[in-house]
């Protein structure tokens, strides 16, 4: 399971450092086109705020995966063994639920959008392949209790 | 059941935190939980899930993830290393010269990188070895080094500022960029006047400091990062480009400069996107499901009830200011500053404008109030940087942090208060 969990992060650090990298690329093309080809691209802005809604999603999954995300531990700091581990287990569980209701409320999102067939605005890109980023990220934030060391 | 709706979320949220959840978690499942008496729990984890996503639709957010970059860049890139020096000639031989430099750097690496938490590691850091050399006290100095280490949160390129802009429904960034500095170099003044009287023993400044080649080399230095100031102000100020344009620029400038300095290896930038991509998700992914929760609260009337709850307390408006930092203040010890944000802002904003507070000004107070609050234990993420860098525990650096914490509140008082601290600076910009 470990191995595959890596598989996971790696993949996703790939996938998430490359949506990073071309939000950067669209924002300077803005710059450009604006000031250079005197043309602003809509195409570009549109593009761009996909692309975010995607690294916002996955991007948090694989803080999942790393055991990243900011949490009050001052039970985990102060509380005896005992404690520290029903700390640890319930976070997680929680974790877990989350991901759980990620991936089904996201998966049925995703199908109702498919039916009403709509598309965004410039770029005509469908809503459900915007939303499949929700139970992706599902199916990974349920996958923490398995989390690597950051 | 407005009532059974505030209990349900306020009971779940709280438990689920004080167990240790993540944040975000704990935001998704109190709102999810609250929904219940309303919805289907199918219907109601649909609504939570979408609003998560779709609230990031907003081309504003993508300045938070580019900041952050450009932070850790100018981090790893040599940049916190010229302006430190350039602190150090500007407090020159004085007594406690050291402690005076690290305000005046914390200031001036937090008004490029616009971070708390990068400013205590990067000039906490360097700093350290330093002071301890020169026989400052070690706890002393890093409770200077956290407490002035969040100015950066109230100059541009803020990220708070931007949530505060965001969340708040259309407050410009920009005016909120300008309003920050004055009420920022307000808090670092505060910690310099707990110097001032804490520090006339301590170790002088060396003499060469102000000798004029010196000066002269230090400044010409520092200058090329000073100017991603003037670029990204005045390019914002000017209206050639939006804070989000501005976001991608800083990255490619400071890019340029790292390499320039040869301190950045190209083998460091994965690392250094992928800490940013963690780090920028982790806010956004609160961002996403706050805002859930804020859809829970609006349909609950929370604000208004809220606003009503607040005016028949008292209806001065200095009296509900007073109020409502009171408030922050206490919930900023226990959570940190992005939830905070997120979640007081939709509440507290239109209590804010009902008695006449300057969006703008709201929002100065709003940040400023989350500053002092992650200086705080038992949550407070600069103070664990900084005692982290230090490698001084926390029960030794409370007490040196204690008059500075009582300071920077003296400090908030007058920003409150006084709304022409924050809003004389945009208005000479035409910006209200």
């Amino acid at each position: 399971m470990k191995r595959v969990v890596h598989a996971f992060v790696v993949s996703l650090k790939g996938i998430t450092g490359a949506l990073m990298v071309t939000l950067w690329l669209c924002l300077l093309w803005q710059v450009f086109a604006r000031y250079v080809l005197k043309s602003p691209s809509t195409v570009t802005e549109e593009l761009a705020r996909i692309l975010l809604m995607w690294l916002g999603t996955l991007g948090a999954s694989l803080a999942f995966l790393l055991n990243q995300h900011i949490a009050f531990d001052w039970l985990q700091e102060k509380g005896s063994p005992r404690t520290r581990l029903f700390v640890r287990d319930f976070s997680l569980a929680m974790s877990f639920v989350f991901g759980l209701m990620c991936l089904i409320a996201g998966s049925t999102v995703v199908a109702k959008t498919w039916a009403l067939g709509q598309v965004t605005p410039v770029l005509k890109v469908p809503w459900s392949l915007v939303y499949v980023a929700l139970p992706i990220a599902g199916f990974f934030i349920c996958l923490s209790p398995f989390h690597e060391e950051g | 059941m407005q009532l059974a709706v505030i209990g349900i979320l306020t009971v779940t949220f709280s438990v689920l935190l004080f167990f240790g959840v993540p944040i975000s978690v704990a935001i998704a499942l109190s709102s999810f939980c609250a929904l219940l008496p309303l919805y289907d729990p199918l219907m109601a984890s649909e609504v939570i899930a979408q609003k998560t996503l779709t609230s990031l639709d907003n081309f504003g957010f993508l300045a938070i993830p580019f900041f952050i970059l450009a932070g850790q860049i100018m981090n790893a890139g040599g940049i916190a290393r010229r302006l430190i020096d350039l602190a150090k000639v500007i407090a020159g031989p004085i007594p406690g010269a050291l402690a005076y430099c690290n305000v005046v750097a914390n200031f001036l690496f937090g008004a490029v990188s616009g971070s708390a938490v990068s400013s205590a590691a990067a000039v906490g850091s360097a700093m350290a070895p330093i002071q301890k050399k020169e026989g400052y006290d070690p706890a002393f100095t890093a409770a200077v080094n956290i407490a002035s280490s969040v100015s950066g949160l109230l100059t541009p390129p803020s990220g708070a500022l931007i949530l505060y802009a965001l969340i708040s429904g259309g407050t410009s960034v920009i005016a909120l960029f300008v309003a920050g500095y004055i009420p920022a170099a307000l808090m670092s003044l505060s910690i310099v006047a707990v110097i001032a009287i804490k520090g006339k023993d301590m170790p002088r400044g060396s003499r060469d400091l102000w000798r004029a080649p010196h000066v002269v080399k230090t400044l010409i230095d520092a200058l090329p990062s000073l100017a991603l100031i003037v670029l990204i102000m005045g390019g914002l100020i000017a209206g050639i480009f939006t804070p989000t344009e501005a976001s991608s620029i800083s990255v490619l400038y400071s890019l340029v400069l790292a390499f320039a300095y040869r301190e950045l290896k190209l083998r460091q930038l994965p690392t250094l996107v992928k800490n940013s991509v963690v780090t920028a998700s982790i806010v956004l992914f609160m961002v996403g499901t706050s805002s859930a929760m804020s859809w829970v609260f609006s349909i609950a009337e929370i604000p208004t009830y809220v606003t009503q709850a607040m005016l028949s307390v008292t209806d001065s408006p200095w009296g509900i200011l007073l109020l409502m930092n009171l408030v922050l203040l206490v919930m900023g010890t226990f959570m940190d500053l992005t939830p905070a944000i997120l979640i007081f802002t939709p509440i507290f904003y239109p209590v804010a404008v009902k008695i006449g507070v300057h969006p703008v000004h709201f929002g100065i107070i709003m940040v400023f109030n989350n500053c002092i609050g992650i200086l705080t234990p038992p949550v407070g993420s600069s103070l664990f940087v900084g005692s982290g860098v230090s490698g001084v525990s926390l029960e030794r650096i409370m007490p040196k942090l204690m008059p500075m914490f009582y300071a920077e509140c003296v400090a908030l008082a007058l920003v409150t208060f006084i709304p022409g601290l924050s809003l004389w600076l945009p208005r000479v910009f035409g910006l209200v």
